[in-house]
């Protein structure tokens, strides 16, 4: 049924019950259209400074290869953040991502990851 | 449900910069962010301020001149701290040049209030993942994280999962290349065309191996 609401062009009232827009449920991640950007040595250090952050042990390290997939794996929560936003908006008819907007599919993006 | 608007900490500059998209100012952004952990090292004694006058590129500029870059190794522990602000006025940039793709792919613009809370919401849940990572090694009985962790961090969705074991296929394989083309450059040539030599009677042994 939600197939159907999201085929059809009609706005959804603002104010109806939180469900999200169940646009992403049939098609795979959607931040796939983005083209792959090669993984920069910059990126890698902050990602590398955002874990040792919030580790509790201070021994504890990450290896080199899993540090390339968590830069990979952050760079595809921001791209669906940022996709799911767009696609919410165009759901609505606006061509501006607002904060509304990011709020109702930020549920289900948190549920995703 | 109503998400708490951090102002990010940034000066026009900053924006300007996105929209340009300078690689050059993202180098010095994140250089920055070792260049002031080692001078606040250096110089223990005096306090930093709150709330710098100008936290723009031009700050970072200066800071950039006057020490040199910090070689950095993320296999080992990192001994210099850097302060929440900066790390999160750094992500809030990356999540700005990412953004600034999708609105020339998907021609829909981001408003500057979405972009500072999808930088909000990727710093508190980097909080998470890091502990969940941490957790997940230490239940495995080692010290480092592994992509294993980084997979079963992965697990809630099917195609995120399936996607991330993609990539560490692909980055293995990566690095795997990496690593022949270091062997291969300080050899001989003729060392180098002995091991193409063997290559090829590998091949030849897994042919008849076949037939």
């Amino acid at each position: 049924m939600a197939h159907l609401w999201c085929s059809h062009g009609i706005p959804r009232p603002l104010d109806s019950p939180s469900h999200l827009h169940l646009t992403n449920y049939h098609q795979p991640f959607s931040s796939q259209a983005i083209p792959d950007a090669p993984i920069c040595r910059h990126h890698l250090e902050l990602v590398s400074r955002l874990l040792h952050l919030h580790f509790r042990d201070c021994k504890t390290k990450v290896s080199g290869d899993a540090l390339q997939l968590m830069a990979e794996f952050l760079r595809i929560f921001v791209l669906e953040a940022a996709v799911r936003g767009v696609w919410q908006a165009q759901a609505e008819d606006l061509d501006v991502v607002e904060v509304d907007q990011l709020e109702k599919v930020l549920p289900q993006l948190l549920l995703d990851f | 449900m109503c998400l708490q608007m951090l102002e990010p900490r940034v000066t026009p500059t900053l924006p300007r910069a996105v929209a340009r998209g300078r690689a050059r100012d993202r180098k010095e952004a994140l250089r920055a962010l070792t260049l002031g952990a080692a001078r606040r090292r250096g110089s223990a004694g005096k306090s930093e301020p709150t709330v710098p006058r100008r936290p723009g590129l031009s700050a970072v500029m200066e800071e950039v001149e006057a020490e040199e870059p910090q070689e950095f190794s993320h296999r080992q522990p990192l001994r210099t701290l850097v302060s929440p602000q900066r790390l999160k006025a750094a992500v809030h940039y990356t999540v700005g040049c990412l953004c600034q793709e999708v609105t020339l792919d998907k021609q829909v613009n981001f408003s500057k209030q979405t972009i500072a809370a999808i930088s909000e919401v990727t710093f508190r849940q980097c909080e998470n993942f890091a502990k969940d990572l941490e957790m997940f090694a230490r239940h495995a009985k080692r010290s480092t994280v592994t992509t294993e962790d980084v997979k079963l961090l992965a697990r809630r969705n099917n195609s995120l999962l399936k996607y991330i074991t993609e990539k560490n296929e692909e980055i293995a394989q990566l690095n795997l290349k990496r690593k022949a083309k270091k062997k291969r450059k300080p050899e001989d040539e003729s060392r180098s065309s002995r091991e193409s030599m063997a290559e090829e009677l590998d091949g030849a042994e897994e042919l008849q191996s076949e037939s």
